[in-house]
């Protein structure tokens, strides 16, 4: 009898610990898998030894490396929203210094997610050498990738990378985007200039000036040859050869606040400029000097062509930017200028309100639209938030220069229908502060009657395609330059789905495509193009609109 | 650049024979060739004109021309990239000219493993031959001179000016990895050192007079014994960083390895060869940037370690860092009023690398002492700068705080320049003539190369030299003239310019077998 209790005590604390252990176990998310494969972009082949991260730089960080094949498996992973992130190496073996991607996914609790796969863009390079009149090898002269793009409402030539001759005039320029033209410029590198300069009175007695020249020998963009790189190409023997002209002089006078002044001042051809260049931005440093109390400049070795002259003064101490700034455009034709003048202009002074295009709604929305401004060829910038509706000011106001606008923070069921600065229309436009007529200034307006587009891309086969990337093309257009800011793109989820956001009224085509859609002159016009190769569909007021697309080519 | 730096010449245009003009012309060649050289930059400047007179640039054939410059005064400056630059000054001007220069020399090479691959992130220099004591790395590094691997591990040293050079290479978690990156990536079975080419204990000395190109310098990294060193720094505040170099007692100026501390001071260098090293640590670090940028008031720590096996517990205590005193003073036997200023500027450059930018400047004059702060443990080659052109740094001084501080202040020694007075001999017409004069520490000399020619009775003169040791040689002169104005340190006569006084000597002219 004793050892009946004895063993149904036992069972009873068996099954106790059981019960207790599965409700430990149900408590534990169930650990799932990520596995795909890595393949080179524009359809290459399996890359191997790619490092491939779940959630990297946290605690709960996974890691596997692709095999000869390029498949990886990452197991004993924890369910939810994970960042996969691909790394692949570079050139050189080195781990992790390659093309890099990465890519939302969610995984259920226990789920075995296949297919999350990865086209990393495999960059290219370019080299070449610079030669004079003479055939000699120019040292030291700076070599640029210059891309052209659409924005701000105007086709804009921006540098995108940049290098250096070495002492055999011979230059590379690393990790050039496969896919897109791009041309090759030859100037004189960055230098400080005296504020005086001691070139020959007499033009006859001069050094000829370097124009910067374009591969292979053209003065202007339009005259250079665009070169497109295949993926990991190595393009070779783009030789430039550089050309001078007859140098000139500009003299003039550089105006603090309070007359002529010791200040810090800059020059540099209007184009390619600074400023943002596909995904990013690129900043050049520009020649410059620092003038003498009486304010005077003298800049020589000046090809023809049109600069701006610029003139800034910085708050002792202060780590921002420039506290005061003006600029100049000149142009320099066949003899010296003289008689130029640049004064400083202080910070100006910009509000605007946030308003809708009809009644409020209600209840008020509690989001707060992020406006932000970055010159459009300097790296001065500013932001503000604002309640919608509401009025906001830039804090310390902006220099007088050309901004691009950038909102943010919009919510789900509202659409910027304009914008404008000094009662002008502004969208897709530079703001120009300082342009705006009296106290007019920037005025976003909101629409609430807009609507969206879900797409769902799926290949021949009916199977979802992830990362596929979804375009949405006005109708119609006044130029491509507007076309190209007005194009909206977004990426498909694993599940080969992807929803725009709030867009106003009107006819809109859709299409999907695996290639890359950038803001070049080139993928503009295929796009403009392909809208007939998509699928055409109306957004009526606070209207819905799924359509299925397949992926296409821009070709 | 290193092109920049000047061959000065003193045309004597009546012992010559060029014909006075108001146009200028001339033609420009390579030194060791005769070549015309093309797009030589050329500078011409009138004495008393603020702008130049003329900027030019030497067509196909070498020639340049200005018409119409008018009489006076000018001194002409011409540069080329990978060439010793040249000054001319003349009286007047002259038709006819001839200026050669001198292009600079290049080593080129790779660096691999034992299995001939190329080893990734080596640092490679070019050291110049040191007077007396261990290699250094030039204290100015001018492009060219120092250089990384590319990703096929090779390596091109260029713009070398006429000297001796090592070629040495830095590997693993070298000074140059760690500040360019703030880490670096030791490999296993290669780990981190220095190695001259072809031996550390016997270097190779390249010779460059003129345009000589030596290919295949090649390094093969196979070290011996491999070991782990580790142990902690006696931190001063918490959570502060510091930098740690191990460097060899013959190569003291590049460090074998360099490490940082965790915020518990403990650090660890991975894969260093046995041998003897002075450890040194340096901190705060509050950035990097070629080498670790420190805090102000730093700490230093200096002492000795001996690697012959994995080292742990290795306890590094630091203090702060020290304040010395300098003070300008003349040299004895210098005149009291002479050439020299009252004040100039005193350079610190450290001959011990710690990984770290210890190198110091301060102002310096001869009245009062001067103290300069934030001297780390290590000896320091005294510069002086702003002496102007007729004065100089009496000698080569060390400051040596590697034992400890120096209460007494430190004289600053100048001197009024040296100079030439010579006679050439066995010349049946020394106008036929040029005398070169190169110094033999290229970095330390302005002007590396000077030429004159002798007057009728066979007198020549060099003015302004800084103190040290010059090689002399005298060449055929002329346009027609094939000869070199920088020829093979063999053929050159070896002599050593004391500050003040003028050194007198005979110099014989040249056979004809000998041109």
């Amino acid at each position: 009898m004793k050892l009946l209790t004895a063993l149904v005590l036992c069972a009873a604390a068996v099954a106790a610990q059981d019960k207790a252990q599965d409700k430990n176990q149900d408590a534990a998310p169930k650990l799932g898998s990520i596995a795909g494969a890595v393949t080179a972009g524009g359809g290459g082949p399996p890359m191997k030894d790619v490092e491939i991260y779940v959630n990297r730089n946290t605690p709960q960080a996974k890691m596997a490396v692709t095999d000869q094949q390029g498949r990886y498996v990452i197991r004993d992973v924890a369910p939810g929203q994970l960042r996969i992130s691909a790394n692949a190496p570079d050139a050189s073996g080195r781990a992790g210094f390659g093309p890099n991607a990465n890519r939302l996914v969610t995984l259920a609790p226990g789920q075995e997610l296949t297919g999350v796969d990865f086209r990393l863009v495999i960059q290219g390079r370019i080299s070449g050498k610079v030669v004079d009149q003479n055939n000699e090898p120019v040292v030291g002269i700076a070599v640029f990738l210059v891309a052209r793009e659409y924005s701000h409402g105007a086709l804009r030539a921006v540098f995108a990378g940049a290098g250096n001759t070495d002492d055999q005039g011979a230059y590379r320029l690393e990790r050039v985007p496969p896919g897109r033209a791009y041309t090759v410029l030859a100037t004189r590198a960055r230098r400080g200039l005296p504020a005086i300069s001691d070139s020959p009175l007499d033009p006859e007695l001069r050094l000829p000036a370097v124009v910067p020249t374009y591969y292979p020998n053209a003065r202007s963009i339009d005259g250079a040859e665009a070169l497109v790189l295949r993926p990991g190409e190595h393009r070779e023997g783009i030789d430039i050869h550089l050309t001078r002209s007859a140098a000139f002089c500009l003299d003039g006078v550089l105006e603090g606040t309070s007359g002529p002044a010791a200040l810090r001042f800059n020059i540099a051809e209007t184009q390619p400029a600074s400023g943002a260049s596909g995904e990013g931005a690129f900043y050049t440093a520009t020649p410059g000097g620092t003038s003498g109390p009486d304010g005077k400049v003298r800049i020589c070795d000046l090809h023809p062509g049109e600069y701006e002259l610029s003139v800034s003064e910085f708050t002792p101490g202060g780590m921002g930017g420039a506290a005061q700034f003006g600029a100049t455009i000149v142009t320099i034709g066949d003899r010296d200028v003289a008689g130029a003048r640049v004064g400083l202009r202080p910070r100006i002074p910009v509000s605007g309100e946030v308003v809708f295009d009809g009644p409020a709604p209600e209840p008020p929305l509690t989001a707060k639209l992020r406006l932000s401004v970055q010159a459009i060829t300097r790296t001065e910038r500013g932001s503000t938030q604002a309640d919608i509706p509401s009025e906001f000011t830039f804090e310390g106001g902006l220099l007088m220069d050309a901004y691009g606008l950038d909102i943010g923070g919009v919510p789900a069921g509202v659409y910027i229908k304009d914008v404008t600065y000094g009662d002008r229309g502004m969208m897709y436009q530079p703001l120009r502060v300082g342009s705006a007529m009296g106290n007019a200034g920037l005025r976003v307006i909101l629409g609430r009657d807009g609507g969206t587009i879900g797409t769902q891309v799926a290949d021949k086969d009916g199977n979802p395609v992830a990362d596929c990337t979804v375009v949405i093309l006005p109708a119609t257009s006044p130029n491509e330059a507007v076309f190209a800011a007005a194009v909206k793109t977004g990426k498909t989820n694993q599940a080969g789905a992807w929803s725009s956001p709030t867009l106003a009224p009107g006819k809109y085509f859709v299409l999907a495509t695996s290639g890359t859609v950038d803001r070049s002159p080139e993928t503009t016009g295929k796009l403009w193009k392909a809208r007939n190769r998509g699928e055409e569909v109306e957004i009526a007021p606070l209207g819905k609109v799924s359509v299925t697309l397949s992926p296409k080519s821009l070709d | 650049m290193r092109y920049r730096r000047l061959l000065f010449l003193t045309l004597f245009l009546g012992a010559s024979g060029v014909a006075f003009a108001a146009n200028l012309d001339g033609r420009i060649v390579e030194d060791h060739t005769g070549n015309p050289l093309a797009s030589v930059e050329v500078r011409v400047y009138k004495t008393g004109q603020r702008t130049l007179a003329a900027h030019l640039e030497t067509d196909s054939s070498g020639r340049f021309r200005a018409p119409g410059l008018g009489d006076g005064e000018y001194r002409i400056e011409a540069t080329k990239a990978n060439f010793v630059g040249a000054t001319v000054r003349l009286a007047s001007l002259a038709g006819g000219l001839l200026i050669r220069l001198v292009r600079c020399g290049v080593i080129t090479g790779q660096v691999v493993d034992a299995q001939g691959q190329p080893i990734l992130g080596v640092a490679v220099y070019a050291m110049p031959k040191p007077l007396n004591g261990p290699l250094m790395p030039f204290s100015a590094p001018a492009a060219g001179s120092f250089t990384r691997v590319d990703e096929r591990g090779q390596y091109r040293l260029f713009g070398l000016p006429p000297g001796e050079y090592a070629v040495v290479a830095a590997y693993g978690a070298s000074t140059s990895m760690f500040g360019s990156s703030g880490g670096a990536e030791v490999r296993s079975g290669i780990g981190s050192g220095v190695q001259v080419y072809p031996s550390n204990l016997r270097p190779q000395f390249f010779a460059v007079t003129g345009g000589e190109l030596y290919r295949n310098i090649d390094f093969s990294i196979v070290p011996a014994g491999l070991h782990n060193l580790s142990g902690k720094v006696e931190l001063p505040d918490p959570k502060t960083r510091y930098w740690l170099a191990l460097t060899t007692a013959d190569q003291p100026g590049l460090a074998t390895a360099v490490t940082e501390t965790k915020p518990d001071g403990s650090f660890r260098f991975e894969s260093i060869p046995a041998g003897a090293y002075t450890l040194t640590a340096s901190g705060p670090v509050r950035g990097y940037g070629g080498k670790a940028v420190l805090g102000p008031e730093p700490y230093f720590g200096r002492s000795r370690v001996s690697v012959a096996a994995d080292l742990e517990g290795v306890a590094v205590s630091v203090q702060k860092a020290r304040t010395v005193s300098f003070v300008l003073r003349s040299a004895p036997g210098q005149q009291a009023e002479g050439a020299c200023p009252a004040n100039a500027q005193v350079t610190l450059t450290a001959l011990d690398d710690f990984a770290a930018r210890i190198d110091r400047t301060g102002e310096v004059n001869s009245v009062k002492e001067q103290a300069i702060a934030d001297l780390a443990p290590a000896r320091y080659q005294i510069g002086v700068n702003r002496l102007g052109e007729s004065c100089y740094l009496a000698s080569d001084t060390v400051l040596d705080l590697s034992a400890g501080g120096k209460d007494a202040p430190v004289p600053v020694l100048v001197a009024a320049a040296g100079s030439i007075r010579g006679k050439l001999t066995g010349a049946a017409n020394a106008q036929e003539f040029a005398v070169a004069l190169i110094a033999a520490d290229a970095e330390s000399s302005a002007q590396p190369v000077q030429v004159v020619f002798p007057d009728a009775g066979g007198k020549f003169t060099f003015g302004g030299l800084r103190p040290g040791r010059y090689r002399i040689v005298t060449q055929p002169a002329g346009e027609a003239s094939k000869a070199r104005w920088v020829t093979d340190p063999s053929r050159m006569i070896e002599i050593q310019i004391v500050a003040g006084a003028p050194t007198e000597m005979e110099l014989p002219a040249p056979q004809r077998s000998q041109q």
